[in-house]
């Protein structure tokens, strides 16, 4: 699967962000294994930071963090570039319901099996490029392609 | 004398001395004059003291006397003739004669007026036929005698008659007029010239009523010659009325033959209506008090306005033939306020008036068990006039209408042939043709704030005029009433408020406890969650990790087998910790019950129209009956409803007015229409409104919109901003007859 992301010109860039170093730790293993460019954030202020900089091409947000939450930073993220893809990845399922994170692209309760997120990722990064010019025009999508 | 006239004197002596002593007794004490005389031979053969001294005859003459000796000045004799001798007259007629007499007074006294009866004695005596006649004479007053008046007296006379401020007339035995004073003239208005040959039945006025009387009068005046202070109507020459007090009384000679009438009249018409007011004012007051008595111990309004009607009607009452009752109203949809026909009570025609009078004034019952027979006796329905009540419609902008004119003015107005008394307004044709009556009154029913409405009343049936006094006790009835109904509707609005009061009071006891119940629960549920966030992040770790060391070994690896177990049993774990979430945290579900919609909305509007009211903002329902049932999660559109309707009081001004409508979308939908006068939305917001974050409030969560597409979705309906204004926003709510639970909608963004 890594190999069909060798070659691309710029590979897909995932943005984590999350307040646990070792779930970090995990989700860049897997997702660079998967072949993605993994950026890394501690909490929504470095996320929000980071989509500014270094604009990547979907969002993994966690909601608990200390200082600026995630869905703080689903707002900021979104009011400075409405098309990015957001997920929403929590330890709490009781934010489904919150509308407040109903303008994210989906909202995955987190799990030891990471095939869920990794999927979850493919699918909406293939919606994308799927409704035409809103996903990065050298974007390398996982295996939808 | 010769033997006869001894022979006839020693006769008459014996009758003399017989007489005496019949009479002596009695007559000798009594204060007139009294004689015995025999016509026959001209001998008085009986005389009292006081008689004799009328005469001049010393007291102690002997008697019998010769008449000459007695009658006459001088002693001059009758010479026997019988025209001269009321004795021989009285003798030969057989019956009592009465005549009056003037005799010069005695040493210079007045002269003195006599009343003479002579009376026939026709029983015979032991000396044979008689031919006596008894003589009385009743001495009178003294009569002044205008004769001796000085010229000086007799002006000064004439002068306080001219000049009374009593009517002083003079009438001739036949009752034609002889003179007629100034006071005269200005009671009647007639002039000397005008009265005087006239007979004085012309001041009588023509009515059947005032013509007996007269008759009456005149009757009476010729048993007693004097008629004192007896009341009389008169016409005066302008037309009027004039009640008088009047003596009438005859005008004698100077020898006391009858020489005509006085009549002496005084203007008394002024405190007669004074007399009539004041009794109308007191039977004002009792009618008022008991109409009070039963409009305090009536509830309703309907009630009252029947007991209005009643009392306006009612011969206990103020006893008008027809009443006719208008309130103002609201108009339909909110139009333009009128003026419109409630009530009425009154006859068709006379024949039913007679009827119903008839059975009434047999019952003599007081005005509180009338209204008790009135309830009873719902089948009386005057259909006629209540057809005609109910065909009065008149907007209030109609300001030269004469029911909005008394409204307007707070005046009662008395309509006279079609014209306001004292105003030369001319009444609006149609309303008199309605009423088929040219004179009616109006009076409005106030509260001190507000104008209720006016009560038309006539008396067709009868034609009497209604006076000023009519109007008067009218006024003081409809303040009454007035009053009445006010309380009413402020006790009806007071009973309403305490029901919605009871009402909410419950649905928030409900409420708080449904609140207690799930904060327990969300406390639990925060714990478990907090507990399954600590749990699950490390899980993810452990597992995760576990899972990407065993990609790198070899299936053959036992490693690989343990690290399956360890992924495995975090997986087990996991399922455990979400089963606790799933059991602490209830699920938003659909509550779908059959409800009726339109019921259920007008609760929930009345629950903000306490807060509009508030803002000063003016509430408007419109509801479509064809709605009807629907089956839907009404708690879910109470939600919705609440954050629109409170959006739109948060941005309307004073005087704003929020609309709320229901309307069937066939087949088979039904639409919620909310509409503010707000400041709008900028048109290139509009696309956002119901996307989460969206708001024009600084203390806008911006999520309410949001939340409500999503209920509505929820329910299979539909929520859409059909005009954003400005002035205003119209959102259009669109639900399924038949809500059908849908799964939550999985795609998230459009």
């Amino acid at each position: 699967m890594s190999s069909e992301k060798t070659g691309e010109a710029r590979r897909t860039r995932i943005l984590i962000a999350d307040d646990e170093p070792n779930i970090r730790l995990l989700y860049q293993n897997e997702l660079e294994a998967e072949g993605y460019e993994v950026l890394l954030a501690e909490d929504g202020k470095e996320a929000v930071e980071k989509v500014r900089r270094e604009k990547p091409d979907l969002v993994v947000l966690d909601i608990r963090m200390p200082g600026m939450d995630g869905i703080e930073a689903l707002g900021r993220i979104l009011d400075h570039d409405r098309t990015l893809p957001v997920i929403l990845n929590t330890a709490y399922s009781t934010y489904e319901d919150d509308f407040m994170t109903w303008s994210a692209d989906a909202y995955i309760v987190k799990s030891a099996d990471v095939g869920m997120l990794l999927a979850k990722i493919a699918e909406v990064l293939a919606s994308r490029r799927g409704a035409g010019g809103e996903a990065p025009a050298s974007g390398g999508g996982s295996s939808a392609c | 004398m010769d033997r006869t006239d001894v022979a006839l004197l020693a006769h008459n002596r014996d009758r003399a001395a017989f007489y005496r002593h019949y009479y002596e007794p009695v007559a000798a004490n009594i204060l007139h004059g009294l004689a015995v005389v025999d016509a026959s031979s001209c001998v008085v053969l009986y005389a009292n003291t006081r008689f004799l001294a009328s005469h001049g005859v010393a007291p102690g003459a002997k008697l019998p006397l010769h008449c000459s000796t007695v009658y006459g000045p001088g002693g001059q004799p009758c010479l026997g003739e019988e025209a001269k001798c009321p004795a021989m007259r009285a003798c030969r007629e057989g019956a009592t004669r009465r005549h009056q007499e003037t005799r010069p007074g005695r040493e210079q006294r007045s002269p003195r007026t006599l009343e003479i009866l002579t009376v026939p004695l026709t029983t015979r005596t032991e000396f044979g036929q008689g031919s006596e006649v008894l003589i009385i004479e009743k001495e009178g007053q003294p009569l002044l005698r205008p004769r001796g008046a000085t010229e000086e007296e007799r002006e000064h006379l004439a002068a306080i008659i001219r000049h009374s401020a009593d009517a002083i007339i003079g009438l001739d035995l036949d009752h034609k007029i002889r003179s007629w004073n100034q006071g005269a003239a200005e009671t009647f208005g007639y002039t000397p010239e005008e009265t005087i040959g006239r007979d004085f039945r012309f001041l009588v006025p023509a009515d059947k009523e005032s013509q007996r009387e007269y008759e009456t009068e005149l009757r009476d005046f010729e048993r007693r010659d004097i008629l004192k202070n007896y009341h009389a109507r008169r016409l005066a020459k302008d037309g009027r009325t004039v009640v008088v007090t009047c003596t009438r009384s005859l005008v004698r000679a100077p020898d006391g033959g009858p020489l005509g009438v006085s009549v002496i009249c005084r203007d008394v018409t002024m405190e007669v209506l004074l007399k009539e007011l004041i009794d109308h004012q007191i039977r004002a007051m009792s009618v008022t008090h008991e109409i009070g008595d039963v409009l305090h111990s009536t509830r309703s309004v309907d009630e009252i306005l029947q007991v209005i009607l009643l009392g306006v009607t009612a011969g206990q009452g103020l006893g008008f033939n027809r009443a006719f009752l208008l309130l103002v109203e609201n108009g339909e949809e909110g139009g333009a306020r009128r003026l419109r026909g409630k009530m009425a009570i009154g006859p068709s025609n006379a024949e039913e008036a007679g009827r119903i009078w008839t059975s009434l004034s047999k019952q003599r019952v007081n005005l509180v068990e009338l209204y008790q027979r009135y309830r009873e006796e719902s089948a009386r329905q005057d259909v006629l006039v209540n057809s005609i009540v109910e065909q009065i419609d008149i907007p209030l902008s109609r300001e030269d209408h004469v029911l909005v004119r008394a409204l307007r003015s707070r005046e009662a107005l008395n309509i006279l042939q079609g014209r306001i008394i004292g105003d030369d307004f001319e009444v609006d044709r149609g309303l008199r043709e309605l009423l088929q009556c040219d004179s009616f009154a109006v009076v409005p029913l106030n509260t001190r704030e507000r104008a209720l409405g006016v009560l038309v009343v006539d008396n067709r049936i009868t034609g009497i005029g209604i006076s000023d006094a009519d109007l008067q006790m009218l006024k003081v009835f409809a303040n009454h009433a007035g009053i009445a109904l006010e309380n009413s509707q402020l006790r009806q609005h007071l009973e309403r408020r305490l029901e919605e009061l009871a009402q909410l009071n419950l649905a928030m006891k409900e409420n708080q406890a449904k609140l207690i119940k799930s904060e327990r629960l969300s406390i639990i549920g925060e714990m478990a969650a907090r507990v399954v966030h600590e749990v699950r992040n490390p899980l993810v770790a452990i597992g995760g990790f576990a899972r990407l060391v065993r990609r790198g070994l070899s299936a053959e690896d036992p490693r690989s087998d343990y690290l399956r177990i360890i992924s495995d049993e975090v997986s087990r774990l996991e399922r455990i910790v979400q089963g606790l979430l799933d059991f602490s945290r209830p699920k938003t579900a659909l509550n779908l019950r059959e409800v009726a919609l339109n019921d259920q909305i007008r609760e929930i509007v009345a629950m903000a129209t306490v807060e509009a009211e508030a803002h000063g903002v003016t509430v408007r329902e419109a509801y479509d009956r064809k709605i009807g049932n629907v089956v839907l999660d009404i708690d879910k559109v109470r939600q919705v409803l609440l954050n629109i309707i409170r959006n739109a009081l948060d941005v309307m001004l004073e005087q704003g007015t929020l609309r709320i409508e229901t309307a069937a979308v066939p087949p088979a939908a039904v639409r919620i229409t909310i509409q503010d006068t707000g400041p709008g939305i900028p048109p290139e917001q509009r696309p956002k409104v119901f996307e989460p974050g969206f708001t024009t409030r600084q203390e806008g969560t911006g999520f309410g919109l949001a939340i409500a597409k999503r209920l509505v979705e929820l329910q299979g309906g539909q929520i859409t901003l059909r005009d954003s204004g400005p002035p205003g926003c119209t959102f259009d709510i669109v639900l399924p007859r038949r809500a059908a639970g849908r799964a939550e909608a999985e795609d998230r963004k459009p």
